[in-house]
């Protein structure tokens, strides 16, 4: 990460922006929406870390440590995911199996709400979002 | 079945909301199929999709408005060799890459 982090410093301009727009893991709990309400119908069984992505903080604290980078601002935001089928959301937590897996007992619990609310009602899982705005810094 | 990601529009709201973004010329890392890159490229003045996956950057480049067909591109590469001369973009985006 610090060598991605050293590479992109390379090829900015001086005074050039890095924004470093993540997410920051856990998810959030799955929940029910069925306008305008949500419930929640538990937490994904997710591996045990420290929230965030504790590497790549290292990483930005190293490249700032070297004085390549200078950290503007932090904000964040949350990303929320939407479906309407629990086949359509394992499709999507495949990519992220490394992490999060859906628990069979919590998708049975998600399919029986989903059938009981209707038509309208969706799944939602959200995350938070961080974003880093950093300058680069004279070389 | 159908699914939606940030309906809310939090991701393109927080990009808008990014002015060093407008008339630059931008380097996105792990860009993939253009998610994010529709959300500023208007007011960039070029952007480079990078992303090792050439698959989704077949996807990006598929995508572009024939009015972003000129400004913007992809690259196949990794984030750890980017294949470009030093100092030549305003700003780069980690798009969910780091």
């Amino acid at each position: 990460m610090v060598h991605a982090l050293s590479e992109v410093w390379r090829t900015l301009v001086p005074g050039g922006v890095l924004l470093d727009i993540r997410p920051y893991l856990p998810f959030r709990p799955l929940e029910l929406v069925t306008a305008p309400e949500a419930r929640v119908l538990g937490r994904l069984d997710q591996a045990d870390f420290d929230p965030g992505d504790p590497a790549a903080d290292e990483a930005v604290a190293e490249v700032m440590r070297r004085d390549l980078f200078m950290l503007q601002e932090t904000g964040w935001f949350y990303y929320s995911s939407y479906w309407d089928s629990v086949v359509e959301m394992r499709e999507y937590l495949r990519d992220w199996d490394d992490v999060a897996r859906l628990p069979r007992r919590l998708a049975g619990a998600a399919r029986s709400a989903l059938r009981q609310a209707g038509p309208a009602a969706r799944l939602r899982l959200k995350t938070y979002v961080v974003v880093n705005v950093m300058r680069k810094a004279p070389g | 079945m159908t699914s939606s990601f940030d309906p809310e529009g939090n991701e393109a709201a927080t990009l808008a909301s990014i002015p060093q973004l407008t008339g630059a010329r931008v380097l996105e890392i792990g860009a993939g199929d253009g998610r994010m890159t529709w959300n500023y490229a208007e007011r960039a003045r070029f952007v480079v999709g990078v992303d090792p996956d050439g698959e989704s950057l077949a996807y990006l480049l598929e995508d572009r408005p024939a009015t972003l067909r000129r400004r913007v591109s992809g690259v196949v590469a990794d984030s750890e060799h980017l294949p470009f001369a030093g100092e030549r973009f305003d700003a780069a985006v980690l798009a969910w890459s780091l």
